[in-house]
């Protein structure tokens, strides 16, 4: 992995990402096959213990959980800070599923993005046409609604929550795989977070993509060329839900317990920092946020307020210090020792 | 004689691009200016250069005096209140305001040394806007909004106005009345930078012309010389004033 | 409960949700700026006013102005780490860094007042009034009478006089500002430090009605939001209007249902006004 693979923005002209390093197809998802399984290594190479195996899980689910808020605020230029509700609604609904009725973890997965499918296109469509920052007031209004719902609701445990999600099972050649300890969920959750990985990348190759960011970058061009905007925020917004929906099925299971504060800013400002501190429209950008951050509540906590002044403070210097994000310094620094060797 | 505006060794750019390049040009006390060329050539870019304002973020060398005084470093607001003030091409007055309210948000400093116009004195000078006093300026014409943009500058006591390019959009008509008011207000003592991409109506006017071509002067001279100038009829004039 | 009471209650409610939401209004008609900390100014409002009553001794009413002053220092801060963002008109920056400072101060406040719930002593909550039958106390009279001045007092000084123009001004085209003399970094400052002080002062004056805990700033600006965005973006007027009516809805709506459902109501109501009418409420 080089920089040069974090760093190419999706606006760089295709034939020239292409070709970049000359390599064919083959050798590049070689590389990525052996970055899988060098990732998959990753916790037994440091050590093994649970708390490294739980850290690395937290990051997989919680690198899935930003690629949601990724895919509007990167590509589509919209700051959606509604998307703990989809994050809230894909747990819940599994806890629901298979506390109260026995279900197991596919057909959990599947209800979790249908129902968090339909509050994503419920909301995008009562946004349609808002102005300005009026859809980030309302996404962030259903938020926080959501959590007072919730916390008042009896079905769904009140400020309690829901205890008791079963273990992870599934189905597999010889009888059930079982996941009881992070370790053993490990594998799963690095599945889901490649799938999600290679959805994003397919993402930004896609017509959607590319039309989502001629929308952000000019709406009015857009527009002209006969692109729909507003069809096109909508669907974008539409397929970010159940993104960040898979890492709220996944981490019912991890905690195997749901409760209000999936829905607290905490969440949130984790999501928003963990795309704007690598930088924004990178493949792999959420997913170095989300270790940093991680990494930093696991292994570094300084105690609830105080992770509280690291996260807002550290989102509030990076916007301000280097709205491209860290590597938007590397580049910066990259750039300034060119110019003096020169 | 020392002039009232020098502007020495201008440059602008916009990153790797650049605008206006080592443009000298200056306007003496009482003297009407005018820079003409071609669209694109930086004519926008180099007044609004001097007077400090940008919608983008330009870079600017060179010098900026008034008045003997480099201004170069000063900030927009800053120069508005020392007397440099610029009327913008296009969009000169808040639409949201009325003619009024637009004649009154401007306050020259105390010790502004320009001349003072009261709000009676720029319905003076644009007898037409008294009746339009408290309409809107969303709701005015052309030719009036352009001379509420004059008359709020006028309102800064100005040393220097700058004109950007103000009978744009104007019915031929109008084109000459506006810069006929303009000279007025030159033959009452002001000193004027006007920008005019029509040169034979910029040439009525003003005392001096400068031609700027490709970010850079290509020309100067009095308004006699340049008339006489015979490239200058021929790429400007089309012959026909000759 | 019978309609007076109702009534009483519903527009003490909703004064209260006006004096929060009168700040932010202001800060958007006037700059175009928003401001996701807001709730959290509040909430600093709140607890300054608690610590100076309590830690300090000092009686409720001079322990507010020095909790305004402590907010506005801060806003000063604040602001001037975003001068450059503002005057870009960067509104998602700006939406993303206000959300980030809002958490920072949520945390810091934590650190310095606790996790406890506290209660602000203010006289005014102490005295029992009734008007036809409805209970009410002397801080719901504050609040209705504080909400009403200061909406008076930001109509005259927006509409009225040249401070109000050059705020304008800035808020149609910053740039086309500075071309008037106006410095509009600092314009901006002013109406910023202005909205802070009033979401302080609402925290020190609606918060004494119940306890208070340093995360109710992340609940109470949702409020605000539902009466800017219903009001029309910027509608001064209208955020008064709202804020009372919302207040009222609340307390029709509490007799029913619920309470805890009232403002879930509230947002359904806004989600329809939306799709019917996306500008909101207002006229134009």
């Amino acid at each position: 992995m080089t920089t040069a693979d974090l760093g190419t923005p999706v606006d760089a002209p295709p034939s020239a990402a292409g070709n970049r390093r000359g390599l064919p197809g083959a050798a590049r998802a070689l590389g990525w096959l052996v970055l899988v399984v060098l990732a998959y290594l990753l916790p037994t190479l440091l050590g093994g213990s649970d708390r490294i195996f739980a850290t690395v899980v937290l990051i997989a689910i919680f690198a899935m959980m930003s690629y949601g808020v990724d895919i509007v605020l990167s590509y589509l230029g919209e700051v959606s800070l509604g998307h703990t509700l989809f994050w809230a609604a894909g747990a819940y609904t599994t806890a629901l599923v298979t506390v109260n009725a026995g279900w197991s973890p596919l057909p959990a997965l599947l209800a979790s993005v249908a129902v968090t499918t339909v509050l994503a296109l419920l909301l995008g469509l009562a946004t349609l046409r808002t102005r300005e920052f009026v859809f980030s007031l309302v996404t962030y209004a259903a938020a926080i609604i959501g959590l007072t719902v919730v916390q008042n609701t009896g079905a769904l445990g009140g400020s309690d929550g829901i205890v008791g999600v079963p273990v992870f099972e599934l189905p597999a050649v010889d009888g059930t795989y079982v996941a009881r300890t992070n370790a053993e969920l490990w594998p799963i959750a690095l599945v889901f977070l490649v799938l999600v990985v290679l959805l994003v990348a397919r993402f930004r190759r896609s017509r959607l993509g590319t039309t989502a960011l001629m929308a952000q970058m000019n709406g009015d061009l857009a527009t002209a060329m006969g692109v729909d905007v507003r069809r096109t925020r909508v669907l974008v917004f539409v397929l970010s839900a159940p993104v960040t929906a898979l890492a709220g099925w996944l981490y019912a299971y991890q905690r195997s317990y749901v409760s209000p504060d999936l829905l607290s800013p905490t969440f949130l400002l984790f999501m928003l920092t963990a795309v704007i501190l690598p930088g924004r429209r990178l493949l792999l950008g959420p997913l170095v946020g989300a270790a940093l951050l991680t990494s930093q509540q696991q292994l570094a906590s300084l105690g609830g307020d105080a992770d509280k002044i690291v996260l807002g403070g550290v989102l509030a210097a990076a916007l301000l210090l280097s709205p491209d994000g860290l590597i938007g310094i590397w580049r910066a620094a990259v750039q300034r020792v060119r110019g003096n060797r020169r | 004689m020392s002039a009232l505006l020098q502007v020495a060794d201008l440059r602008v750019g916009y990153g790797h691009s650049v605008a206006v390049d080592r443009v000298d040009l200056d306007v003496r006390e009482g003297e009407l200016v005018a820079v003409a060329g071609a669209n694109g050539a930086g004519k926008s870019t180099l007044v609004n250069a001097v007077a400090g304002w940008s919608r983008g973020r330009p870079t600017v060398t060179g010098a900026v005096r008034l008045a003997g005084r480099d201004v170069v470093r000063i900030p927009a607001h800053r120069r508005t209140g020392l007397g440099l003030v610029l009327v913008p091409e296009g969009k000169g007055v808040f639409d949201g305001m009325t003619v009024d309210e637009n004649l009154r948000l401007v306050r020259p400093a105390k010790d502004a040394p320009g001349r003072r116009y009261g709000i009676d004195d720029v319905y003076g000078v644009f007898p037409q806007l008294r009746d339009r006093a408290t309409a809107r300026c969303s709701t005015l014409s052309g030719g009036e909004r352009q001379m509420v943009a004059i008359g709020r500058a006028l309102r800064a006591a100005p040393r220097v106005l700058i004109l950007d390019e103000p009978s744009v959009g104007l019915a031929p008509r109008l084109v000459m009345q506006v810069l006929e008011h303009i000279r007025r207000l030159v033959d009452d003592g002001l000193s004027v930078l006007l920008v005019e991409q029509n040169v034979r109506a910029a040439l009525e006017v003003a005392d001096r012309l400068y031609l700027l071509d490709q970010g850079r002067v290509s020309g100067s001279g009095s308004a006699a010389e340049m008339r006489d100038d015979e490239r200058v009829a021929r790429a400007y004039l089309g012959g026909l004033g000759a | 409960m019978n309609v007076v009471s109702q009534l009483v209650n519903g527009l003490a409610l909703g004064a209260g949700y006006a004096l929060l939401a009168v700040g932010w209004t202001v800060l958007l008609s006037a700059a175009r700026l928003v401001n996701f900390a807001h709730g959290q100014l509040y909430m600093l409002g709140a607890f300054v006013t608690w610590f100076a009553t309590t830690r300090f001794g000092l009686p409720y009413l001079v322990a507010i102005p020095v909790a305004l002053v402590a907010v506005a220092a801060l806003a000063v801060v604040l602001q001037l780490l975003m001068t450059r963002l503002t005057l870009d008109q960067n509104i998602v920056s700006l939406m993303l860094v206000t959300l980030a400072f809002g958490y920072l101060l949520q945390g810091g406040a934590g650190l310095i007042f606790g996790g406890d719930p506290q209660i602000i002593d203010s006289p005014f909550q102490r005295q029992d009034l009734s008007l036809g039958g409805a209970r009410f106390t002397g801080q719901d009279v504050v609040i209705i009478v504080l909400a009403l001045v200061l909406y008076a007092v930001a109509f005259y000084v927006l509409g009225r006089t040249n401070v109000g123009r050059m705020v304008r001004g800035v808020a149609e085209d910053p740039k086309l500002a500075q071309l008037y003399g106006i410095d509009a970094g600092r314009v901006y400052l002013v109406v910023f430090v202005f909205s802070a002080v009033c979401a302080a002062l609402a925290g020190a004056v609606v918060a004494p009605r119940s306890p208070i805990l340093t995360s109710i700033g992340f609940e109470e600006v949702i409020i605000t939001f539902l009466v800017v965005v219903l009001a029309g973006i910027g509608n001064l007027i209208g955020g008064l209007v709202v804020g009372m009516g919302l207040g009222l809805f609340t307390a029709v709506f509490g007799t029913y249902f619920p309470p805890a459902y009232s403002t879930a109501a509230a947002f359904v109501l806004l989600l329809v006004v939306l799709v019917v009418r996306p500008q909101g409420l207002k006229a134009r």
